[in-house]
């Protein structure tokens, strides 16, 4: 790993790039233990205590899929309050969470396996599949991951899977699988292929009554499979789905598509095609070892050099919790700005847990902006944010001022420069900000953070 | 429908009246088409995310292989389906559409499709908004390259009512993408109308340079802001009594109905309706919960309308239907043709549009789904020209238009 000479730019990057930004202390932090190290501590995920003590209050968190069913099947409203809570959690692991990187993966990872809330029975076991199917393995083995999601309630719900039995195939999982999860869409795969792996996975799917992921065999069609030209001989059972994760997950086009879709997260929207083979080769000679394929990614002169360029345009989530971070805010519930107002990630284009397609939301960053009508919510948000306005989330400006004059503008814009943005806020932001009046009720230091997280500047990471 | 003295009425009692005189009513249409101003017009392009099924939402039900594709799943006239032209009827959650039809203002297209099939939802849609399938070179979107032939480059030019930009609307010409139209102004929180004011200025101050989208996306928010507030007319109720429905396609129907009423401009604009229509399984459900919506949404746009209907020609469009025979689960899978709905006053309405290719087992595609007989690009520049772009080339690229399918007068 080289990274260029250390510097608050370079540790604002990689902030940005490995987390979800700057809190205001982060900065120091990753400078004082210095890039190589604070990138080995976000690969090896540590324990969390005062993480875990902010989600203590969060019970249906622990539910199993059963408990979930028995309390809310019932009544299919009352759900609402497991998904906020679930929500609410989302937000308070990326915005308080030291393991940054972790969360940046199982969002991605969440997103890549896309699943949708709205979804029933898929949303009886959408808290479980975040936190049991994706979450324990986003730094482990690909085949581990794959493997676990599709032995999940939530996709064998979601893709209609326990639906599809040998008598009667339900080939929307299998096509997904390949098209989605591994291959990608130009893999290298047929329709002959989709409807053979269709048939691998019939049998596969859930039992509502013990909330969890079942086998059947009845439903399994035992005759014999030909899949990417390898053939899977008859009365397998279940092995047959797995012995098609085997091959799906060491598929050369499994590591280039997996590879593309991590470059695109971390490096740009338009990754190399070097940094991209880089990534490619390290998946395969580590047999799908996650970690060690971001190894490789973070270790190019493509990944820092992109600490000098106008950086990728964060998606609204992105935007959302960074801004948070940047404010030291104290994040209790999510409600207020996913769904609340004109100005959450319902307006913003991009409700937690609602991507409805299979595909999930985009990660590229042009996909999100332009768009003035998302780019004005985002605007109102931090506006609403610095307000103290936003229900759930506390906001203390000395978090991130320190003992600077609140009423100051010229101060609060140079400390929001150096704990922020890492020195690099633009010169006519900067000027902007300390410009702003003392009028009103509002302190000119909650004005000049607004303006600053507002900016052109903090549109990107 | 309450009277409505609009120019279609007259040039539909002219057409009729020309039969007797011995002219064909569509030369009389055509010359009266391109006599009217097309400076006016507007091209609106609904499209329902997820590949709607057409078989069930333009039901075939004197096809005599339907219902056994569809054992349990095939609508009958009995179940409420409405009767079109007594080979085809319209699913029962549809049938508000059925006076629209009735007046002349309705058609369908039951076989759209392209040779490039995808059964990818993600490549067929893009396929679709770039009008260029199997191409992923392009990637700008067929709305934009409309827009960029329109005279001018004003963002109201082009909008989409969208959460997220649709690639339709991707391109060199400005687009403005919003969900409503009411709220669109800098809200500084509790800091009052002055701070709001004060934010509005800096921030404004802030994009003036700069030339990453960031930047053009910020200016883009302060010209729409600059608009919106000075066309009230923006912030109308419906006219005529129209009552739209909630969900999406109700808001965007009326914010489109409120920007054509507008007169600002706008000539294109392209409203995303994600929904269920993705019916791998328990498609009855998807659909009865789906297609009222839909219906009252399109309903209330036309009323909205009044005589503007006349300048304004909408399209529902999908990524592709769905497989003609129903699966193990009491739904369909990705298939092949789509059906679309084209509603205005140059629509050649109350007729089902297209050969009719059938679904005995012989004439499915891979034995599995219902063939094209249009191509969606031929469709697209078809609408293209209504609207009065002068070089359809550019519209789609690198193709060879086939026959006009004669669906817009």
């Amino acid at each position: 790993m080289t990274p260029p000479p250390i510097g608050p730019r370079v540790a604002r990057f990689a902030l940005d790039r490995l987390g979800y930004g700057p809190r205001p202390d982060s900065i120091d932090e990753v400078l004082g233990r210095g890039p190589e190290r604070w990138i080995e501590d976000q690969l090896a995920p540590s324990p969390d205590g005062s993480l875990e003590t902010r989600l203590r209050p969060l019970a249906t968190l622990g539910y199993s899929i059963q408990e979930t069913l028995a309390r809310y099947d019932a009544d299919q409203r009352t759900i609402g309050t497991a998904l906020q809570e679930l929500r609410t959690a989302h937000f308070i692991r990326a915005v308080h969470s030291r393991n940054q990187l972790e969360e940046v993966l199982t969002d991605f990872w969440f997103n890549h396996f896309n699943v949708y809330e709205g979804d029933s029975p898929t949303r009886y076991g959408i808290a479980r599949y975040e936190m049991d199917a994706i979450r324990p393995h986003v730094l482990g083995k690909f085949r581990d991951l794959l493997g676990a999601v599709a032995n999940s309630w939530a996709m064998m719900s979601y893709l209609d899977n326990y639906l599809s039995s040998a008598r009667a195939i339900n080939e929307n999982y299998a096509r997904e699988l390949m098209e989605l999860h591994t291959l990608g869409v130009d893999g290298g795969y047929t329709q002959a292929d989709v409807q053979e792996v269709a048939r691998a996975f019939t049998g596969w799917g859930i039992d509502q009554r013990a909330g969890a992921f079942v086998f059947r065999a009845a439903s399994h069609d035992q005759g014999a499979k030909t899949i990417l030209g390898q053939r899977l001989p008859a009365s397998q059972g279940k092995k047959d789905g797995e012995d098609v994760l085997d091959l799906l997950a060491r598929h050369p086009s499994t590591a280039r598509f997996i590879s593309t879709k991590l470059c695109r997260r971390l490096v740009s929207d338009a990754p190399s095609e070097d940094v991209i083979a880089r990534g490619a080769d390290a998946f395969t000679s580590s047999n799908g070892d996650l970690a060690e394929v971001l190894r490789a990614i973070i270790g190019t002169a493509d990944f820092w050099s992109e600490a000098f360029g106008p950086g990728k345009i964060k998606t609204p989530h992105e935007y959302v919790v960074s801004a948070l971070r940047a404010l030291g805010a104290e994040v209790t519930s999510a409600r207020a700005f996913v769904e609340g107002s004109a100005s959450s990630l319902t307006s913003m284009g991009m409700p937690t847990y609602e991507a409805l397609d299979p595909t999930g939301w985009s990660d590229r960053g042009t996909d999100w902006l332009p768009n003035p009508g998302s780019h004005l919510a985002r605007m109102n948000f931090v506006l609403s944010l610095v307000s103290q306005t936003t229900q759930g989330v506390a906001v203390d400006l000395r978090t991130l001022i320190g003992n600077v004059d609140a009423s100051n503008a010229a101060a609060v814009t140079a400390v929001v420069d150096q704990r922020i943005f890492g020195g690099t806020m633009p010169a006519d932001v900067a000027s902007a900000c300390r410009s702003v009046g003392s009028t009103g009720s509002l302190q000119a230091g909650f004005k000049v953070v607004g303006l600053a997280l507002a900016s052109p500047a903090f549109q990107a990471r | 429908m309450p009277f409505d003295p609009s120019r279609r009425i007259f040039l539909k009692g002219a057409g009729v009246a020309a039969v007797g005189l011995g002219f064909a009513p569509s030369a009389l249409l055509t010359r009266a088409a391109e006599a009217a101003d097309v400076g006016s017009r507007v091209l609106v392009q609904v499209f329902l995310r997820g590949g709607v099924d057409g078989l069930n939402l333009c039901v075939p039900h004197g096809d005599g292989s339907y219902y056994g594709l569809r054992p349990t799943i095939g609508l009958r006239l009995a179940d409420g389906v409405r009767d079109l032209d007594g080979f085809f009827g319209l699913h029962p959650g549809l049938a508000a559409l059925r006076d629209l039809y009735s007046e002349g203002l309705l058609a369908l297209h039951p076989t759209i499709g392209n040779a490039q099939l995808s059964r990818s939802h993600f490549d067929a849609q893009d396929f679709m908004d770039s009008a260029a399938p199997g191409d992923k070179t392009v990637h700008d979107g067929w709305l934009d390259r409309v827009a960029r032939q329109i005279p001018g480059e004003d963002v109201m030019q082009l909008v989409a009512l969208a959460s997220r930009t649709p690639r339709s609307v991707l391109g060199p010409h400005p687009e403005l993408v919003l969900q409503d139209l009411a709220t669109f102004s800098v809200r500084a929180g509790t800091g009052g109308a002055t701070w709001s004011a004060e934010a509005d200025q800096l921030l404004r101050g802030m994009h003036t340079s700069g030339s990453t989208p960031v930047y053009e996306s910020g200016r883009a928010v302060f010209s729409a802001i600059d608009r919106i507030r000075t066309t009230p007319a923006l912030q109308s109720s419906p006219a005529n009594g129209a009552v739209y429905p909630g969900g999406t396609a109700g808001s965007g129907l009326r914010q489109a109905a409120r920007l054509i009423r507008a007169d600002i401009g706008t000539r294109a604009i392209y409203v995303n309706v994600p929904g269920s229509f993705d019916t791998h399984a328990n498609q009855l459900a998807a659909n009865n919960q789906e297609y009222p919506a839909l219906a009252a949404a399109l309903v209330a746009f036309r009323r909205d309308l009044g005589s503007r209907i006349d300048d304004v020609l909408l399209m529902v469009t999908t990524e592709f239907g769905r497989t003609a025979a129903q699966n193990g689960s009491a739904g369909t899978d990705h298939g092949f043709a789509h059906c679309g709905l084209f509603l205005g006053g140059s629509v050649r309405g109350g007729r089902v549009h297209g050969a009719w290719p059938g679904l005995s087992s012989g004439s499915l595609n891979e034995g599995r789904d219902l063939r094209y007989t249009v191509d969606f690009r031929d469709v697209f520049l078809s609408a293209a020209r209504w609207l009065g772009v002068g070089d359809l080339s550019q519209v789609v690229p690198r193709y060879t238009p086939a026959v006009d399918p004669g669906l817009f007068a």
